[in-house]
C-alpha cells in the first residue's frame, strides 16, 4: 500500500479535526448530553491511531497489507454501526419534548428504515459494479448500502422535522448536517467507485478523506459556537424586575 | 449505469435537503413585539363562515346545482389559502413557544408549554384539512367539516394571548391582532 504525500496529509488533517472534535465535546461537557456521539468521535480517534500504527508497521514490513485491509474494514463495521446509533440519538434529542410526536416519528423513521433497507439491497443486486467478484466487491456493495441508508434516514428525520416544524438545538442540528453531508457526498463517492471499479481508487479515497474532514469541521464550528442565548419573545419581565426588586430590598434591609 | 446515477441523483437531493435545512435553521425567533412582521393574519370570522355547514346548507337551497358547485369551488379554495395561514402561523408560534419554554419563570414556561402543544396540534389537523379541502373541491357535494380548525385556531390565539400578558402585558392585543 502506497500512499502519496497528498494521502498522508489528508490523513493527518482528518485525524487533527477529529481529536479537536473529541476536545470540544469535553470542553464543552457534552459527553453525558450526547453519549452515542461522544463514543463515535472517541472511537475514530483511537481507530486513526491503530490504523496509523499498523500502516507504520507495514512501512517497516512487520506486518502486511492484509493486516492493515482487515483491521480497516472490521473499524469500518463498528463505526457504521454506531453511525446508526449516532441517527438514532439524533432522532432522539430532535424529538424529545414531544412525546405523541416521537412515538408517531419513531414509527415513520423505523418504515423508512425498513425501505431504505429493501432499496440497499435491490441496488446492490441490480448493480454489483466493475469489481470482480471477492471481498473488495462485497466491502464497496456493503458501503454503498449503508450510505444509502444513512442518507435517506437523515433526509427523512430532517424531512420529519420540517413537516412538524420542529426546531432544532443548535448543536445537534450541526452534527445531523456534517453527518448528512458526509453520507451524501460518500453515497456519490462510492456509487462513483464501485461503478468503474479500482481505476478510481485512488481519487475516491482522496473525495472521501475531504468529504470526512468537512464534516467533522462542520461539527466542530457547531460544538464550539456557543449555544445562542434563548430568545423569550418578550421584554424584560414585570414579574422578575418585582421578584428581583423584592430580593434586592431584603439584602439592603439586613 | 443506471442505478449509480439514480444513487448519485438521491446524494445531491439529499445535499439540496441539508442546504435548504440550513437556511431554515438560521430563520431568528421572532420577538413578540414584532410578531405582525412575521406572522399572515387570518380573519376568523370569514374563515368560519366559509367553513360553516349551515351557510353550506343555505347556499345549496339558495343557489341552482351548478351555480352552487361553482362557488362551492370558489369558497373552498378561499377556506385552503386561510388553512395556509393557520399552518404557516402555527409554525411561526411553535418557535417562539420553544424559545419560551426555556425561560426562567415557571408560569411563562407553562404557558409557553401549552402554546406549543397547540400549534402541533394545528400543525397536524392544518395538513388534514388541507387534504380534506381538496377532496371536497374535486367532489363540493361531499359533506366532510373541517370546522374543528377554526376552534383549534382560536385556542392556539388564546394561548399565544396569555404567554403575551406573562411576558409582555402592553402588547398583548397588538399580538393578537397580528394573527
Amino acid at each position: 500500500m502506497s500512499l502519496s504525500a497528498i494521502d498522508y496529509l489528508l490523513w493527518a488533517i482528518s485525524a487533527l479535526l477529529i481529536v479537536i472534535t473529541c476536545g470540544a465535546l469535553l470542553k464543552r461537557k457534552l459527553v453525558h448530553d450526547l453519549p452515542v456521539f461522544f463514543t463515535y468521535v472517541a472511537y475514530h480517534v483511537l481507530r486513526t491511531a491503530v490504523l496509523f500504527g499498523i500502516h507504520l508497521l507495514h512501512l517497516q514490513q512487520r506486518m502486511n497489507y492484509a493486516h492493515y485491509f482487515y483491521v480497516y474494514w472490521a473499524g469500518e463495521t463498528i463505526s457504521i454501526v454506531l453511525g446508526f446509533a449516532v441517527i438514532y440519538e439524533i432522532y432522539r434529542k430532535v424529538f424529545q419534548n414531544y412525546g405523541a410526536l416521537r412515538q408517531l416519528g419513531g414509527t415513520l423513521l423505523g418504515g423508512a428504515a425498513v425501505v431504505l433497507l429493501v432499496a440497499a439491497v435491490l441496488t446492490a443486486a441490480a448493480a454489483p459494479g466493475a469489481d470482480g467478484p471477492g471481498i473488495v466487491r462485497a466491502v464497496f456493495l456493503l458501503e454503498r448500502s449503508v450510505r444509502v441508508m444513512q442518507c435517506g434516514l437523515l433526509g427523512f428525520l430532517f424531512l420529519l422535522a420540517f413537516y412538524f416544524g420542529l426546531p432544532w438545538r443548535n448543536r445537534v442540528f450541526g452534527i445531523a448536517l456534517g453527518f448528512g453531508l458526509f453520507a451524501s457526498i460518500e453515497l456519490a463517492g462510492v456509487a462513483l467507485r464501485t461503478q468503474v471499479g479500482v481505476a478510481a481508487s485512488a481519487i475516491y479515497s482522496q473525495v472521501a478523506s475531504v468529504a470526512y474532514s468537512c464534516c467533522v469541521l462542520i461539527w466542530i464550528f457547531y460544538l464550539l459556537a456557543p449555544e445562542p442565548a434563548p430568545q423569550y419573545g418578550g421584554v424584560v419581565l414585570h414579574h422578575d424586575l418585582e421578584r428581583w426588586n423584592q430580593a434586592l430590598s431584603e439584602i439592603l434591609q439586613r | 449505469m443506471i442505478t449509480t446515477s439514480l444513487l448519485v441523483v438521491v446524494a445531491v437531493v439529499a445535499m439540496l435537503v441539508l442546504f435548504y435545512a440550513v437556511r431554515r435553521h438560521h430563520f431568528p425567533t421572532p420577538q413578540l413585539q414584532a410578531l405582525e412582521e412575521y406572522t399572515r393574519p387570518v380573519d376568523l370570522a370569514a374563515f368560519r363562515n366559509l367553513i360553516d355547514p349551515a351557510e353550506e346548507d343555505y347556499l345549496r337551497l339558495q343557489l341552482p346545482g351548478g351555480k352552487f358547485h361553482a362557488l362551492q369551488r370558489q369558497r373552498l379554495r378561499v377556506a385552503l389559502e386561510y388553512v395556509a395561514r393557520t399552518n404557516y402561523n402555527a409554525a411561526i408560534l411553535l418557535r417562539v413557544g420553544e424559545a419560551a419554554r426555556r425561560h426562567p419563570n415557571p408560569e411563562v414556561a407553562a404557558a409557553a408549554s401549552e402554546l406549543v402543544d397547540s400549534a402541533l396540534r394545528l400543525g397536524m389537523n392544518a395538513r388534514l384539512a388541507t387534504l380534506v379541502l381538496y377532496a371536497r373541491i374535486v367532489l363540493p357535494d361531499a359533506r366532510i367539516s373541517v370546522a374543528r380548525i377554526t376552534d383549534m385556531y382560536e385556542n392556539l390565539v388564546q394561548r399565544l394571548v396569555q404567554l403575551t400578558r406573562l411576558q409582555d402585558p402592553a402588547c398583548a392585543a397588538r399580538v393578537s391582532a397580528a394573527v
